[in-house]
């Protein structure tokens, strides 16, 4: 990989996450229709960006169930405010 | 380090006080469960971690507006997440969460997770949240404090880096 094909894969990396401007982006496609190499790293960057994705997804499967939990846990700690004895909560006024 | 001392009004305890605050939770918990994830690389710890921070939220956030409540909660999830990796003295091995069945990805899939878990956390952070907060490098740079050059800088790196790991060993 030559230093040039170097600053093409940072284009490339931009490119995938969407940060890359339309000048750039053109500037990338014209290198990528001539050069195998960085055409193969775009392909898979590309898809690790999917499998990335995917990834997310799985662990937000049970999202709303953290959610849940975690309002639960908020109502027992409001419960637990409102059990402490008289005395300790004049204390923290 | 701001680690959730209460710097402006507390708000107020009870049903109402409570009600109102599950809105944030609900607006900003996946941000703040990211955050967590990226840190400290395990479902199940940071799922612990960002219910602890948002109940430090309940009891001490400021009184501020929903943007200044998103940047002030992640600074809070980051401190605590800083504080329980200093208590584990070293990093663990990435995460062995269960296997998911995604037909011919599961092994892909597997890589991936044990790649991010090698990235390092100021990589990692910023990927995660990209991929958990709608793909915007500006919601990164305003939520880690960053500008958006550093923000797209980091994700560019990160997305190189994980790629060389992804393929280690394999000559790609």
């Amino acid at each position: 990989m030559s230093t040039h094909c170097d600053d093409y894969r940072n284009l490339i990396a931009d490119a995938v996450t969407g940060t890359l401007d339309t000048a750039l982006s053109r500037q990338l496609e014209e290198h990528l229709a001539a050069c195998a190499d960085c055409r193969g790293y775009y392909e898979a960057l590309k898809r690790e960006d999917l499998l990335l994705g995917q990834l997310v997804e799985k662990i937000d499967e049970d999202m709303t169930g953290r959610q849940q939990r975690l309002v639960n846990a908020l109502k027992h700690h409001e419960h637990k405010q409102t059990q402490r004895p008289l005395k300790w909560r004049f204390t923290m006024i | 380090m701001d680690n959730g001392s209460n710097q402006g009004g507390v708000a107020t305890l009870g049903g109402e006080g409570r009600a109102a605050y599950e809105v944030l939770v609900r607006s900003h918990y996946r941000q703040v469960f990211a955050v967590c994830l990226g840190m400290l690389t395990n479902v199940h710890d940071a799922e612990d971690a960002a219910q602890e921070t948002m109940l430090r939220g309940l009891v001490k956030r400021p009184d501020r507006d929903d943007q200044g409540f998103r940047c002030w909660i992640v600074r809070v999830a980051r401190n605590l997440c800083i504080d329980l990796l200093r208590k584990r003295k070293r990093p663990r091995p990435p995460a062995e969460e269960p296997a998911v069945q995604l037909r011919q990805d599961v092994n892909a899939l597997y890589d991936l997770e044990q790649a991010m878990g090698r990235l390092p956390m100021e990589l990692r952070l910023p990927l995660l949240m990209y991929y958990f907060d709608g793909r915007s490098a500006a919601n990164i740079a305003e939520s880690l404090s960053v500008s958006h050059a550093t923000a797209c800088q980091r994700l560019r790196a990160a997305r190189r880096q994980l790629h060389d790991l992804m393929t280690e060993g394999t000559g790609k």
